[in-house]
């Protein structure tokens, strides 16, 4: 049981880092020219539906979006046939990635099609998923060792958080209570950067340590790219700013979206789609309540945050 | 199959029916893995997916070469290079002789693969003599890899219910969720143990409760002091405290002392203490090994 109090700290650790830094090198080109990018953002708040009500790991749900994007930037598929290519790389995914149990049944993923879909009426056939696998797989050559987001996110969490680091300038009173909502908003931004293919012109690596100082930004935490974290990461804050200022403009926009999108809920207009992938984002303003010394804070206030730097 | 010529039946893998074949252009002798795709299945079986995928990341001298991947309508066939025969029934033709030799030039084979398995995060999760193969120069390589998987950091896992009864280490056997590299590195022990013996079985246990206890004669059952936090995995169950009776040279008698101070840093019940991969290759025990097979002309 050593390895789980201090596995980050041990030479594997270290080793698989490289690997998966190595590895992310050869992900090849994004173009984001497909002429079907308008329903992407609906196919992957639609998988992330899936996701959240089977279980599925985060690594598993950002492999089948990967999968997902190139199939659509090499290849124009017909419409009525996108549902079944987004399951197809979502079961390839968790396939790969997960547990055994948690693979869904094909019956299953068949009752998450749009009741407006073409083929809403007849639901693909075990077939039909057999050989959009087959197309997926062969399409990326049978690739899936590829290094995504979730691959590093847990590893840069370890020390995301130190007990010297200051909130609004004051000392913070507890590590892990820090920690706790740290984790939750850096999960958030890792689930939104699914939502826009911009963050593909980054690599993985580098968008899991902007979800990390991103999640530092909204928790107020200075300085916002510590030390440890330009040490762990091999990435300095200069590096980041690009990548970290979209997932906050995105942030800023979600949030916006959001408040409109609540008013929109409670009149039950809106599909259990946007519910669900909101959910998970309301839930992450309760952080505020447990600093005392702070007012309720919205959680971003404007897009010129507050860069601090390394020197104490 | 019109590209290769099926010669004869080897054997059955875990997930489908493996034939000896030729390549009728180069003449090449080939190990062609059938893969059934029945409609009523759940689409490409995932230990066909994940063998497939992880094999063509990696191409090392000894782990065995997946060559092609061919689809046609009712089925998927791996392409493998063709190794002669498995440790298994190498053993099985020793008539239980085995040069010590032999011995290390396997082992060193066999810790090499795994490192560049490890090194390259693949964990191959089922070690045993059927899933190491053995060509004509002597060379060993890992196959199978239908339960193997690519680790992450940290290295969360998941099922218990992996490696063979006989290769499975302590802490799996209590149900740890969580393991790393030390898995194989256990298994890697056990079959050292099973190749200085020529093909006797180190640990031949008939149920997981006759497996610890057969592990804890040997090595004494661990505690709190030699193993913190045991008592929290997950199946945790206390084993009287056995007296060691047996000694190193009694169990492996024909290995050196270089040898037994390996097979004791691999065999390690706490996983955190067992010797890694590209430790194990540094061991005194290879000093001697033969530089053709220690450095190879063609490491891939």
């Amino acid at each position: 049981m050593a390895i789980e109090q201090v596995w980050w700290q041990n030479k594997l650790a270290e080793d698989i880092y490289a690997t998966l830094k190595l590895k992310e090198q050869t992900i090849p080109h994004y173009n984001g020219n497909s002429s079907q990018l308008w329903i992407r953002r609906h196919l992957v708040d639609w998988l992330a539906v899936i996701v959240t009500e089977n279980g599925i790991c985060a690594t598993s749900q950002h492999l089948a979006v990967y999968l997902l994007d190139y199939f659509m930037d090499g290849l124009e598929v017909e419409l009525s046939y996108l549902h079944l290519v987004a399951l197809a790389c979502l079961l390839i995914a968790v396939k790969f990635e997960d547990h055994c149990e948690h693979i869904p049944h094909i019956s299953k993923l068949n009752t998450y099609i749009p009741k407006t879909h073409v083929c809403s009426s007849r639901p693909y056939t075990p077939q039909q998923f057999m050989y959009m696998e087959l197309n997926v797989l062969k399409f990326c050559s049978f690739n899936l060792c590829i290094p995504t987001v979730p691959h590093f996110l847990p590893y840069f969490l370890k020390v995301a958080v130190d007990e010297d680091d200051l909130r609004d300038g004051l000392p913070i009173t507890s590590k892990c209570v820090v920690e706790n909502y740290l984790e939750k908003h850096a999960s958030y931004f890792q689930e939104i950067v699914l939502q826009d293919p911009v963050y593909r012109k980054y690599v993985p690596s580098l968008v899991a340590a902007s979800c990390v100082a991103a999640a530092r930004v909204c928790l107020h935490l200075t300085p916002t790219w510590p030390k440890q974290m330009e040490l762990m990461t091999d990435l300095y804050l200069e590096q980041l700013l690009p990548c970290l200022q979209s997932m906050l403009a995105t942030h800023h926009q979600d949030s916006v979206s959001s408040s409109c999108e609540q008013q929109i809920m409670s009149t039950n207009k809106v599909d259990f789609i946007h519910q669900s992938t909101l959910g998970s984002y309301h839930s992450l303003d309760s952080p505020y309540n447990y600093f005392p010394s702070q007012t309720c804070a919205p959680l971003y206030h404007s897009l010129d945050f507050p860069l601090a730097t390394n020197q104490r | 199959m019109q590209k290769y010529e099926k010669l004869e039946k080897i054997g059955e893998g875990t997930y489908g029916t493996v034939f000896k074949a030729k390549n009728r252009e180069t003449q090449e002798i080939v190990a062609l893995k059938r893969v059934r795709l029945d409609d009523d299945d759940e689409g490409v079986p995932s230990s066909a997916l994940r063998e497939i995928c992880l094999l063509k990341e990696l191409k090392h001298r000894n782990i065995v070469r997946l060559h092609d991947v061919l689809h046609s309508d009712k089925k998927l066939t791996l392409v493998f290079e063709y190794c002669d025969q498995d440790l298994k029934k190498y053993f099985d033709s020793c008539n239980g002789e085995i040069d010590q030799d032999t011995v290390k030039s396997f082992m060193y084979q066999l810790l090499r693969g795994l490192a560049f398995c490890h090194s390259n995060n693949v964990l191959h999760r089922d070690l045993k003599p059927q899933n190491l193969l053995i060509n004509k120069s002597g060379e060993l390589k890992l196959a199978d890899f239908g339960l193997a998987r690519a680790f992450g950091i940290p290295v969360r896992f998941y099922s218990a219910e992996v490696v063979t009864l006989w290769y499975r280490p302590p802490d799996v056997l209590f149900g740890a969720k969580m393991y790393s590299t030390s898995i194989d590195m256990w298994s890697a022990g056990c079959i050292f143990a099973e190749m200085a013996n020529a093909g006797r079985p180190l640990f031949p246990g008939n149920d997981v409760e006759d497996q610890l206890k057969r592990i804890f004669k040997l090595l004494g059952t661990p505690t709190e002091d030699s193993w913190s936090n045991i008592t929290h995995l997950p199946d945790y169950k206390q084993y009287p405290l056995y007296h060691v009776s047996t000694t190193w040279p009694q169990v492996v008698p024909r290995l050196n002392a270089k040898g037994r101070d390996l097979l004791q840093r691999l065999l390690v019940c706490n996983p955190s203490g067992r010797l890694s991969a590209e430790e194990g290759l540094q061991h005194g025990y290879f000093a001697d090994l033969s530089p053709s097979i220690k450095f190879p002309a063609d490491p891939f």
